[in-house]
């Protein structure tokens, strides 16, 4: 076989690659490299960040321990990495907060300040890469080891040699590359899928008082009506860190659902967009407040909440979470409750006894099947309803922090 | 006319059937009385607890009765449909 770009890439070896720039790959990347790894983080579109940028999701979640009550502190599950990304997002002008909704405690943020951050972050920090628009298509193991990686950019193959790998792509894709073993839910089962889409030109009262009751009633009357597709039944507005800037999130029930298909995902990337631009049209012909209202953007993809989950060496549960459960030396401490979205009837929470965090093993972020693959993210090791809770960004920054440094301390 | 008493339970019980087979997942001892803001119930919900309402009871309510405080228990939705 021909590799005609092969020493197009300078990259021959590294001690850690990371796969996947979304939250957890990121702080994955940062720490292995801060560790002294010479270490690469690779991503296939165009920012870092995952879905808290090119998904357009614009709060982050699972940041602060829970609270029984207002008077409490408000207080980092995870100090470190997660506490770092989410005070220089805030000294960017990036986030504001933290605001309180309902029983959580949030950080609106804003998707593109994110990326533009993590940028700044992973470009100071020495032996780390990052390669943006670059894929990972294959990889070499021998036994109970992951030996090199295939990664390819426009029309390019390179073959890099890596001591250990950390999936973070949210899908555990390196892990189902590798061969190694992997859990994934029924399709019935999983979390359902949302499309966010920023909308500017509205009136900054446009959401204001009872506002978004009389946008429940007259999108009803027009999907009920069939002015708009039912798929709009799944719209919510909120507002982004500044007044004029409103996101509206559609979750679709996209059934038959499977995630890891393209044919699926074409169908719900392509239905967001279409009900989006129906949406707007609508809302500005007969929407107080929305007249000139228009897209700002439509993300670079849906937002997946679950996919595929990695097989470790423990397994992470709903008991698990719902006790509070404490591990001795916790890689990382999960705080957000159990957010079941498994249908169109919007979110199911389940919080944890006494508000307790739970502590995540390292073992959760270890694969059973190659002693040198890691895991950080939404497809750490754990149940189906665990995911539920640790998909949140707040946890996949921790857990990205522990797999980065655990993958630099086997170099040693 | 006022409404008599077993008309209203009835609503009442369909309405709770409606908002808990297709709506929210609520509780097996959730009453009528209960606060469904705190049981999760949103503008999102709302759009599609008042198409069912529509299907259900033949009557869409205006606009005008639409907010936090009309909806904030079965019981009062209730009262803003009108006897069958």
């Amino acid at each position: 076989m021909n590799f005609p770009a092969t020493n197009a890439l300078h990259v021959k070896k590294t001690d850690v690659l990371v796969v996947g720039g979304g939250t957890a790959g990121i702080a994955a990347a940062v720490s292995a490299a801060r560790a002294g790894a010479r270490t690469l983080l690779v991503e296939r579109r165009n920012a870092l960040g995952g879905m808290a940028s090119n998904a357009l999701v614009h709060t982050l979640c699972g940041l602060y321990l829970l609270r029984n009550d207002d008077a409490q502190p408000l207080t980092y599950a995870n100090e470190g990495f997660p506490r770092e990304l989410a005070e220089r997002l805030i000294q960017a002008g990036g986030a504001s907060g933290p605001v309180r909704m309902g029983k959580l405690d949030v950080l609106p943020h804003q998707p593109a300040a994110l990326a533009a951050v993590a940028d700044d972050i992973t470009r100071r920090t020495p032996n780390l890469t990052v390669l943006l628009h670059t894929d990972l298509t294959g990889l070499i193991s021998g036994p109970g080891q992951i030996q090199a990686a295939h990664l390819q950019s426009r029309g390019h193959v390179f073959e890099v040699a890596v001591n250990s790998l950390i999936d973070a792509s949210g899908d555990a894709e390196a892990g189902a590359l590798a061969g190694a073993a992997f859990e994934c839910a029924p399709a019935d089962r999983l979390q359902r899928p949302a499309y966010i889409f920023g909308i500017g030109g509205a009136h900054e009262t446009a959401l204001a008082g009872d506002a978004r009751f009389r946008l429940a009633h007259l999108i009803s009357g027009a999907v009920a009506s069939s002015q708009l597709s039912a798929e709009a039944l799944g719209v919510a507005f909120r507002h982004g860190v500044s007044q004029n800037e409103i996101w509206a999130t559609i979750d679709l029930q996209a059934d038959p659902y499977d995630p890891c298909s393209p044919e699926c995902l074409t169908r719900v990337e392509a239905c967001g967009r279409r009900v989006s631009f129906e949406i707007i049209r609508y809302l500005r012909a007969h929407a107080e407040g929305f007249e000139k209202a228009r897209i700002t953007c439509t993300p670079a993809q849906a937002g997946i909440r679950e996919s595929r989950r990695l097989s470790g060496l423990a397994c992470l549960t709903e008991e698990d979470i719902l006790q509070g459960r404490q591990v001795e030396k916790p890689a990382a401490l999960a705080c957000w409750p159990l957010e079941l979205r498994e249908n169109s009837k919007g979110p199911r929470f389940r919080f944890p006894e006494e508000n307790r965090p739970v502590g995540i093993s390292l073992d959760c972020l270890r694969s059973r099947t190659f002693e040198n693959l890691f895991v950080a993210g939404r497809c750490i090791s754990c149940t189906h309803e665990a995911q539920a809770s640790i998909r949140v960004t707040g946890t996949c920054l921790a857990t990205g922090e522990a797999a980065g440094r655990a993958a630099a301390a086997i170099l040693r | 006319m006022a409404e008599i008493p077993d008309a209203i339970a009835k609503k009442e019980a369909k309405l709770l059937s409606i908002l808990s087979d297709d709506i929210l997942e609520l509780e097996p001892d959730f009453r009528t009385t209960d606060d469904l803001f705190e049981a999760g119930l949103d503008s999102m919900a709302i759009m599609r607890l008042l198409i069912h309402v529509e299907t259900a009871f033949g009557c869409r309510l205006p606009v005008s009765q639409v907010n936090r405080e009309n909806f904030s228990t079965v019981q009062k939705i209730a009262a803003l449909i009108p006897a069958e």
